[in-house]
């Protein structure tokens, strides 16, 4: 391996890589592994790898674990194509701001990004590079080698502007199911049986929260589109409710079963969660778990379990556990999931050499290589199902997150999801906040966001 | 009232300034201590509660930092933007601010004010202009691209600070040093320059804090080659863990050249910032 | 070289033109970079706004991006409820931190002067410090110091003081919240004008109010603080500014929220255009925000009187 250039490259070029492995602590071990990697299936598929020899991608990637799953693999896609990568790394608010940017002026800097919410808006307003072209070019790939199938539904959907288009918009990089993480040590202590339905989840929360000194439960609570409503978004579904009964007339966040669950949600976080629960982030919520200063946290991203349980990070982490959302009475079991797609722009000097890196960082071989260093989000079934895969993470895990991610139900992303889900996010987290109620704040919610659509 | 009493009233006073003075200390340098004391723990521990008050420290984040090459060269970028734009906002400003000073201007106050407006708009609020402009002449991800804007920041606090400070200075000294046969600029450079030599140090080292832990501009502006320091710590707040170790070491790293400048200049500092008073008759 | 002849034409005779040139029209030559600069910084984006705030820009409806809409921006960025929530917390935040930090600044400035020994140098450095601290890191930090659960804040003031701590990032204290932490990071701007000014009260000014056995507050109210108008006034104003156009440490430690308790005018003009992807409003509500600052800072300058605040 050339790593001698490589390290060189990095001083050289400012791409944030070489920290991202230095951040994720063990760069011994993971360039050892590159050597399992084996590239030899990769090029024998039909596709014309070395067509763009010599040129350089810019890379606009969220500061996603993928990308320190990826790190090592980026000399392997080097020699494949003789192409040369420079990475803009970047925290989730601080991305968009960049990628708004970049992509609505048509700016043209990043040749792949990450893309989530703005999908449909990016698709709509002819900004992304649809890939049907590329998908359909005999020199360009290989459906024998690909194998589109192996990736989850849940993730092809939200590749189609998020279920609203027939046309390829990008391809999944990872894919996260919402799941309930809770205290082994502390259910054992207090006699408390794995929930299944919400009642009894609350049940268990109430119990800890009432004889420890910690909240029962912590989940997100702050605004954002793609923060507190990610998950109520889930309640809603199991309750059976549906957003956007009718487009763009109803939008469903002030029905009965929308309303119960926004109660459900509220009510739990304001008598059992941490008293600046509204403030809450993802982030919080990881910590005050990982401190052991909470008994359930309820729901969120199954992926976050490989930080749960890593001891070096948490004195509880060997009393993490893991289970399947659960499901309200007479509900149905609905658990949201969040696909990151790597999408490529109109703007970008050269679409097609993106696509051949979109191919390679989505395909089997990387998938399941990264599953062999315990990359918690992959996106083919197949990657899930190695046995290397299920030591690796656990069976339980496994189990929980096939089970969640099969059947997941994604949000639609419409046009304007950034601009009502924000909107929307506001009003829910004034009423965890306290500030209003439930009912209001789902009311003020639809009537914003009919409003905004129309 | 016996002289003993006022004495002792004195010392009370004394020590009553004290203890609210070093109060104050506290609370401003505990943040930073803080922090300081993150840097030096395990991640297990950083967040632990209640704290770990005594710990042996680790110093595997600083050797992680410093590992990272792409940590020294986002500081050198940083140094050499940032510095650069304070040269170039004194170079610009303080000629500016002394034909202000000294000259008839028509609608001096209006000039005035419109120089305070180039900093009175959030940088979310223009950067798109900026953005389409910078993506226009290829100055995207450019370090005399970033200079630039940098220098926008401050140029309303040099010209405001400077023009006070000139305005202090009396014209005498000048007319003296043109009776002895200098030209007009000879005056500014050997008479006026060396007078406002401390009001020039106080401007270049606030304009450099500015510069310093500037963020929306440098944030939209740059791309992978020109990274500046405060955007490199960035990568510690991750999508699934923020590395509080790490980021705690990046930012007292990053403080660092400023506590190291506000100590060598602390002296200037105070009498720079007079806005020119202190020289009034 | 003012004494070469002009007998020979060529370089020499070019130059001394080009030297008197220099010269006479000096302050032409010193105002002209500035200027310049200037007018590409203020009015290239100040007339890219008011482009943007005429027409449709709204991103998420590209059909008819681009068309002239007249005042409708303004319309739709005023009308809406929530603007004027941001508006209120603006004005809030603004007063609020600028008034706690000029009292502290000043209160803090005038007993470090009074320190006779070696730990003037001390507090001085030490008090100036809080600026140096990058928003980011502050804001982020900061959101986990002042955690509820994980907070050492939270857990000082609990174990120090008798009372539960407030939860400080819920809606009933965020905006308090955002002034203090601004106050932590700001107080030490006004501090060091405030100490420099002080320093530079002459002597004998002071001296003589004490003769006459005037009380401290006096020699301050009549004293030390006519004579430190000007320079009050002007760190005011910068520091009134600078509040204005404050964002990445509200948007990074609160979001604006929870709800719109924090949510100042900064942070709706980034979620209009940002977030909203509607770059009309968002310049609209600029616009106006910029008029409305301009016209604050010029009566505030009219009131105190231009030419008073430097003779």
């Amino acid at each position: 391996m050339d790593s001698k250039r490589r390290t060189f490259m990095k001083a050289v070029s400012a791409g944030t890589v070489g920290a991202v492995a230095g951040l994720a602590g063990c760069l011994g071990e993971e360039d050892a592994d590159v050597d399992d990697f084996d590239l030899s299936s990769i090029e024998e598929a039909d596709i014309d790898w070395e067509r763009h020899e010599g040129e350089d991608l810019t890379l606009g990637f969220v500061e996603h674990p993928f990308v320190d799953n990826f790190e090592p693999l980026e000399s392997q896609f080097e020699d494949l194509t003789g192409m040369t990568l420079s990475w803009d790394v970047l925290p989730e608010s601080e991305f968009r701001t960049q990628r708004d940017t970049d992509v609505t002026t048509e700016g043209g800097t990043w040749d792949v990004f990450m893309a989530d919410q703005v999908v449909t808006q990016y698709y709509e307003s002819d900004w992304l590079q649809p890939l049907d072209g590329y998908f359909d070019d005999d020199d360009l790939y290989d459906e024998e080698w690909y194998e589109t199938d192996d990736i989850f539904e849940a993730s092809i959907e939200a590749c189609h502007a998020a279920g609203t288009a027939d046309e390829w918009t990008g391809l999944p990089i990872t894919v996260e199911a919402l799941t309930l993480f809770y205290r082994e040590d502390l259910y054992e202590e207090h006699d408390l049986e794995v929930p299944e339905t919400m009642n009894e989840m609350l049940e268990n929360i109430e119990t800890i929260h009432e004889n420890e000194d910690m909240p029962g439960v912590v989940a997100r609570g702050e605004r954002g589109y793609g923060m507190n409503i990610f998950i109520l978004n889930s309640y809603i579904r199991s309750w059976g409710g549906e957003l956007w009964e009718e487009y763009p007339e109803e939008s469903g966040l002030d029905s009965d079963e929308a309303i119960e669950a926004a109660e459900f949600y509220v009510d739990m976080l304001q008598e059992y969660g941490p008293g600046d629960a509204a403030s809450y982030e993802w982030s919080d919520a990881l910590a005050t778990m990982q401190q052991g200063s909470a008994g359930h946290f309820a729901v969120d991203a199954n992926l976050f379990h490989a930080d749960l349980t890593d001891p070096d990070e948490s004195p509880v982490a060997e009393d993490i556990g893991v289970a399947e959302m659960p499901v309200p009475e007479g509900g149905q079991f609905a658990p949201n999931a969040f696909t990151w797609q790597i999408s490529t722009q109109q703007a970008s000097d050269n679409p097609e050499a993106a696509w051949l890196f979109m191919l390679f960082a989505t395909s089997q071989e990387v998938q399941e290589w990264m599953g062999e260093q315990g990359a918690p989000f992959l996106t083919r079934a197949s990657a899930w199902e190695t046995d290397e895969y299920r030591d690796h993470v656990g069976e339980e895990f496994a189990d929980v997150s096939m089970n969640s991610l099969e059947g997941a139900i994604g949000d639609e992303f419409d046009v304007y999801y950034p601009e009502w889900g924000e909107e929307y996010s506001t009003e829910l987290q004034a009423a965890i906040d306290g500030s209003q109620s439930a009912e209001e704040a789902m009311q003020n919610a639809a009537e914003t966001a009919e409003d905004i659509v129309n | 009232m016996s002289a003993i009493s006022t004495d002792r009233r004195r010392q009370l006073k004394e020590v009553g300034r004290h203890v609210v003075l070093f109060g104050w200390l506290l609370f401003a340098l505990f943040p930073f201590l803080w922090i300081l004391s993150m840097s030096l723990k395990s991640t297990a521990d950083a967040l632990a509660m209640p704290p770990e008050w005594i710990f042996v420290p680790t110093f595997e984040n600083y050797i992680e930092l410093m590992r990272d090459p792409e940590f020294a060269y986002a500081l050198g970028n940083s140094f050499l933007v940032v510095g650069g734009s304070v040269l170039i906002v004194l170079l610009i400003g303080i000629p500016g601010a002394y034909a202000i000073s000294r000259y008839d201007i028509p609608a001096e106050r209006d000039v005035m004010i419109w120089i305070l407006s180039s900093r009175m708009l959030p940088p979310v609020a223009v950067i798109v202009p900026f953005f389409i402009l910078y993506n226009r002449l290829g100055l995207l991800d450019t370090r005399i691209g970033l200079t630039f804007m940098l220098t926008t920041i401050n140029i309303a606090i040099v010209v405001w600070v400077m023009k006070a400070f000139f305005d202090g200075i009396p014209v005498a000294l000048e007319e003296a040093a043109m009776v002895d046969g200098a030209t007009r600029f000879q005056a500014f450079r050997k008479v006026v320059l060396p007078a406002a030599l401390p009001g020039i140090i106080a401007v270049a080292i606030i304009s450099f804090i500015f510069g310093w832990i500037e963020l929306v501009f440098s944030l939209v502006l740059t791309g992978t080659e020109t990274r500046t320091a405060p955007i490199y710590m960035y990568q510690f707040i991750g999508s699934r863990q923020i590395d509080w170790g790490m980021l705690a070491a990046a930012s007292s790293v990053l403080v660092m050249p400023i506590v190291l400048f506000l100590i060598l200049v602390n002296k200037y500092l105070a009498a720079g910032l007079s806005f020119g008073v202190a020289l009034k008759e | 070289m003012a004494t070469e002849t002009e007998t020979t034409l060529g370089t020499r005779g070019y130059r001394k033109r080009l030297t008197e040139l220099w010269q006479e029209y000096l302050p032409v030559w010193f105002m002209l970079p500035m200027a310049l600069f200037l007018v590409v910084v203020t009015f290239f984006p100040g007339a890219y706004n008011i482009y943007l705030g005429l027409t449709n820009w709204d991103l998420t409806n590209p059909a008819t991006t681009g068309t002239f809409i007249g005042l409708d921006n303004f319309a739709s960025a005023w009308g809406r409820g929530s603007t004027w929530v941001s508006v209120r917390n603006t004005f809030v935040f603004v007063f609020g931190s600028l008034a706690l930090q000029t009292t502290l600044g000043f209160v803090l400035a005038a007993l470090v002067a009074g320190v006779t020994n070696g730990m003037k140098t001390v507090y001085r450095i030490g008090f100036i410090l809080p600026m140096a601290a990058a928003p980011v890191a502050l804001a982020t930090m900061g959101q986990i110091m002042l955690n509820q659960e994980l907070g050492i804040i939270p857990y000082l003031i609990e174990t120090v003081l008798p009372v539960s701590s407030p939860a400080f990032l819920s809606g009933q204290y965020s905006l308090l919240t955002v002034i203090l932490v601004d106050t932590w990071n700001w107080t030490p701007f006004m501090f060091i004008v405030f100490y420099a000014g002080l320093t530079s009260v002459p002597t004998d000014l002071k001296e003589a109010a004490k003769v006459d056995g005037a009380p401290l507050w006096r020699i301050y109210a009549h004293i030390i603080i006519p004579y430190m108008k000007p320079l009050i006034f002007v760190a005011v104003l910068i520091r009134m500014i600078d509040l204005f156009r404050e964002f990445g440490m509200i948007y990074s430690l609160t979001g604006g929220g929870p709800g719109t308790s924090s949510r100042v005018l900064s942070i709706q003009v980034f979620e209009m255009g940002f977030i909203g992807s509607n770059l009309g409003t968002a310049a609209a509500v600029s616009i106006v925000y910029l008029v409305f600052v301009i016209a604050l800072c010029t009566i505030a300058i009219i009131k105190v009187g231009f030419e008073g605040v430097w003779d």
